[in-house]
């Protein structure tokens, strides 16, 4: 490179994907509702301390793609085949401890789902299934998740009010601080936005390049935009098949593949 | 990093980078004619290999404006600021390359003496420079109308020069005419100048268009 501005040289250079670590590595996922096949020979690596997007048009299987990664899947009755292989182990089989798995794969929905109970047992939860019974580590677990969750200042005079006094918004932001009270070490938010007004959604949009430092973040989203602007990876999914994954600015400039320019043009989906 | 306060540092450093090119273009400008007038072959190289830097930072440039349009959706003044340094950035490059072809010129005669002391010339070049100067200083400080003034004057009396050294190039050629080729490359060279003072007018308009929404020619 010639120019002489640092700034524009760091700007574009793009990361060398192979030397990443690999947090989760889908190895020819294959998912079946009954007789229907959903997910079709699924290959998939999602970096640690970056952002994945997942897209594509409703019914493609983005959301069931991202129930498998900590066994929601289980929860609706699906036949799995292949490997997902996190921390070294493959996640898909019958010895594998699914509560511990969900402690350490966390979860945020598309409607925020806080507990009908107060702000601090909402955040505290967590922790306490898992056995932390000193009331101080408690409150500083809490501190700290509320914190991260960059919703601390507006909750810290009121912990004992119900979760559901607070705007959609904040509700979003505390089912985050829950999912980190346990340290996760990846997160995954299901249209985390879709259900909130833009100044909220941009909240929870930098709270994600906040958590990216700490943990590995896969979103599904339906909003293009806002996959363009946070994630780092991009994966368009099609009736069941991984068309195109890739860096994220070369998804959205110069895709390979005619579906996923079609989709992200709008010319269907 | 909030996502919104990312992108206008970023926006930021895309002014600073395009700011960083034009003096580069500038300075250009500056080398090519002291290398004509001093017949320096080394100053006519130093052009050649800076204006590598120039098509440099025009491509990198452009690929920085693209990303933030894929990735940030600009809208506005964004939007109008990204627009308008994809197209300043072309203008910095003409004016490179122009730059360059002075510079070939001097390595062409170097071993010819000039077939007349340069006086327009270097004053047209040091109008270019300084028109070019205006609009990055208009960019810096966002004061682009004190600029467009400047710059419509500054372009008359260029074009002024430019006719003057026709009609004595034009008369030098009839007296005498062993001297049509030297004269011809010179009067290329003013032309070079002329073009290097409308391109740093293109972008006034720019600028204006980029501060103020208003689409203006300036002649």
């Amino acid at each position: 490179m010639l120019v002489d501005d640092d700034w524009l040289k760091e700007f574009l250079i793009q990361e060398d994907f192979k030397a990443l670590p690999s947090v989760i590595s889908v190895r020819n996922l294959n998912l079946w509702f009954g007789s229907t096949h959903v997910l079709k020979s699924i290959n998939l690596e999602i970096k640690r301390n970056r952002i994945t997007a997942i897209i594509g048009p409703s019914g493609c299987g983005k959301t069931t793609l991202i129930r498998t990664f900590n066994r929601m899947c289980d929860l609706d009755n699906a036949r799995v085949e292949g490997e997902i292989l996190f921390d070294g182990y493959n996640i898909i089989g019958d010895d594998v401890d699914v509560v511990e798995l969900r402690r350490r794969i966390g979860m945020v929905f598309q409607k925020p789902n806080p507990f009908p109970k107060s702000i601090f047992e909402n955040v505290a939860y967590g922790p306490l299934i898992h056995g932390v019974r000193s009331k101080s580590k408690l409150y500083r677990i809490v501190q700290e998740s509320l914190e991260r969750a960059a919703l601390w200042d507006e909750v810290k005079d009121r912990l004992k009010d119900n979760a559901l006094s607070l705007s959609g918004g904040q509700q979003q932001r505390l089912c985050i601080a829950r999912a980190l009270a346990v340290n996760p070490e990846v997160l995954l938010m299901d249209e985390p936005c879709s259900a909130l007004d833009p100044v909220s959604t941009a909240k929870i949009e930098d709270l994600m390049l906040d958590l990216k430092e700490s943990l590995t973040i896969v979103i599904v989203t339906h909003n293009m935009q806002q996959a363009a602007r946070v994630s780092d990876y991009t994966a368009f999914l099609y009736m069941g098949e991984l068309v195109e994954f890739g860096p994220t600015s070369i998804i959205f400039e110069r895709p390979r593949e005619e579906k996923t320019k079609a989709y992200i043009t709008g010319r269907f989906g | 990093m909030q996502v919104r306060k990312r992108y206008y540092q970023e926006l930021a450093n895309l002014t600073k980078s395009v700011i960083k090119m034009g003096e580069l273009a500038a300075s250009l400008i500056d080398i090519a004619v002291l290398s004509l007038a001093n017949k320096d072959a080394s100053l006519a190289d130093k052009v050649l290999t800076e204006a590598a830097r120039i098509d440099d930072y025009e491509l990198r440039i452009e690929e920085t404006c693209i990303q933030l349009i894929v990735r940030q959706q600009p809208v506005a003044d964004d939007l109008r600021a990204i627009i308008s340094y994809l197209r300043i950035i072309g203008d910095f490059d003409r004016i490179s390359d122009l730059a360059s072809n002075i510079a070939r010129i001097t390595k062409q005669t170097l071993d010819k003496p000039l077939i007349k002391p340069l006086i327009d010339i270097p004053r047209m070049s040091k109008l270019a420079q300084e028109m070019i100067r205006c609009t990055l200083d208009a960019l810096e400080q966002s004061k682009v109308l004190e600029c467009v003034e400047k710059l419509s004057e500054k372009d008359n009396e260029v074009d002024a020069l430019w006719y003057q050294v026709y009609r004595e190039l034009v008369s030098m050629m009839i007296e005498n005419p062993r001297v049509i080729s030297d004269a011809t490359d010179l009067m290329l060279v003013a032309r070079y100048l002329e073009r290097m003072a409308d391109h740093a007018c293109n972008i006034g308009s720019r600028l204006i268009y980029m501060f103020t929404g208003e689409r203006r020619k300036l002649q």
